[in-house]
């Protein structure tokens, strides 16, 4: 048998317990694929229980056993993509959503949108900010054309639910009995460093305005961005209190080249 | 650097396993030249682990030290040796791990590991146990023993202790490297006293 046809019959009895071709194969005690269950439970153990603890918050919320048995689900229908276990689980939350037992908890999807985010946020090193001395060297008439390199552990997320006020009730070791969540538009910046993360809620216009310098885009672009968002929106000023925050690391034109 | 003798990638699935091949010729052919590929990399030689083995392939045409010696000769790779592995995978699959010792080629062996294992019922044999590698616990006797087999054989070699699950008070570490040491000493010792006198 070729090696790729064997590889191929090892993983869809990994992943989608399709075993009988490998019958004649294996050996291994008097019940080779029994043995072979071995492999088959690492496979479920490992990845379940890392969905579990990348999502802490949805499993105070919605429960262990709810949990655990999506997460047994989600890994068969999708596998890691990457050989990094701690970037696997980007889909989990929306899976989680869409199953059945979840209806009657809108807002989980965003819970854990936001925990992804933040778990990967806490991950990076901040670079040293870029300052307003720096950006006051590019000429003005340049600076709609530049674009910005923001921190690498800022992430956005636009929610229909307050889910930050969600997550840092779980943080807070204080949950009370009950809570009451109403739906409300929030515009959340998180940002992340050596373990440590925050939490901002931003007015649409702010958001939209990082968001796209976050992607990328250039100054004059985002700002383009937000002022669709809100006529009023203050480019000049947003941009000023985004440097003063230390949320930007260098300043080059849209194709990133080196400062100037 | 080294890695297993194992895969745990598919056509762009990461299985977060490491998982058996069967030993024939398309295998070493592609096993010896993803380290030669590694190895014009490196710019030095890679080091390729035994694997802890669970099952066998019906369709091997050569066992597991076999292919390991043929892909020293294809390549010019060193081996790490995991005692533990082999102590285990003997058990498991029914050889002796001295023999899988005594076959390896010895002057390929750049390093060796040693870890816990864990005794388990045996699903696939009524009444036996299985041993399943998990890094979490004291080494055990019987892998302590063939540690010293393995140096009497192979000599002096850099040993690294696999605890990496289920960690232990410092103490306990420090007590475990401290007995591989003892072993060492109390083997090479003589054997260099011998040389040198």
């Amino acid at each position: 048998m070729p090696l790729a046809d064997f590889q191929a019959q090892v993983r869809g009895a990994i992943v989608d317990g399709k075993v009988a071709p490998l019958t004649a194969v294996l050996t291994g005690g008097t019940e080779p694929l029994k043995r072979f269950a071995i492999h088959q439970r690492h496979y479920e153990a490992s990845l379940v229980r890392a969905l579990v603890e990348k999502f802490p918050a949805v499993v105070w919320l919605a429960g262990s056993p709810f949990v655990t048995a999506a997460a047994a689900a989600f890994i068969r229908l999708s596998p890691p993509s990457a050989p990094c276990i701690a970037e696997y689980g980007e889909g989990f939350p929306a899976y989680l959503a869409g199953r059945a037992e979840a209806q009657h908890l809108p807002w989980l999807r965003w819970v854990g949108e936001l925990e992804w985010q933040l778990g990967h946020a806490a991950l990076v090193l901040e670079h040293a900010p870029l300052s307003i001395e720096a950006l006051a060297k590019v000429a003005p008439a340049r600076l709609a054309d530049c674009a910005l390199t923001l921190q690498p552990g800022l992430h956005y997320l636009a929610a229909p639910w307050p889910v930050d006020a969600l997550v840092k009730l779980f943080l807070s070791d204080s949950a009370p009995e009950s809570y009451a969540l109403d739906p409300e538009h929030v515009f959340l910046e998180v940002r992340g460093a050596r373990g440590a993360f925050s939490m901002t809620r931003l007015d649409a216009a702010t958001f939209i305005f990082h968001r796209a310098l976050a992607q990328c885009l250039s100054v004059g672009g985002a700002a383009e961005n937000a002022l669709d968002a809100d006529p009023a929106f203050d480019a000049g000023q947003g941009l000023v209190q985004l440097i003063a925050a230390g949320l930007a690391t260098a300043i080059g034109g849209a194709d990133k080249d080196p400062q100037q | 650097m080294s890695g297993h003798l194992a895969w745990s990638t598919h056509e762009g699935e990461y299985l977060n396993d490491l998982l058996p091949l069967p030993y024939d010729q398309e295998t070493l052919r592609l096993v010896a030249a993803h380290v030669d590929e590694v190895q014009q990399g490196l710019g030095r030689p890679y080091l390729v682990e035994n694997p802890s083995s669970y099952i066998g392939m019906a369709t091997s045409t050569m066992n597991e030290v076999e292919f390991l010696s043929e892909l020293v000769c294809r390549t010019g790779c060193k081996l790490l040796c995991d005692v533990s592995n082999v102590y285990l995978s003997g058990h498991n699959l029914g050889y002796d791990p001295h023999v899988y010792i005594d076959a390896m080629p010895a002057e390929a062996i750049g390093e060796l590991h040693l870890g816990g294992f864990l005794a388990e019922d045996d699903e696939a044999d009524a009444g036996q146990q299985v041993l399943i590698d998990t890094h979490a616990q004291r080494i055990a006797e019987a892998a302590w023993d063939l540690y010293a087999y393995a140096l009497r054989r192979f000599g002096p070699k850099p040993t690294l202790i696999e605890w990496d699950n289920d960690l232990p008070a410092v103490a306990t570490l420090l007590s475990e490297a401290e007995r591989a040491d003892a072993i060492a000493a109390a083997i090479l010792e003589p054997e260099y006293q011998r040389a040198v006198g």
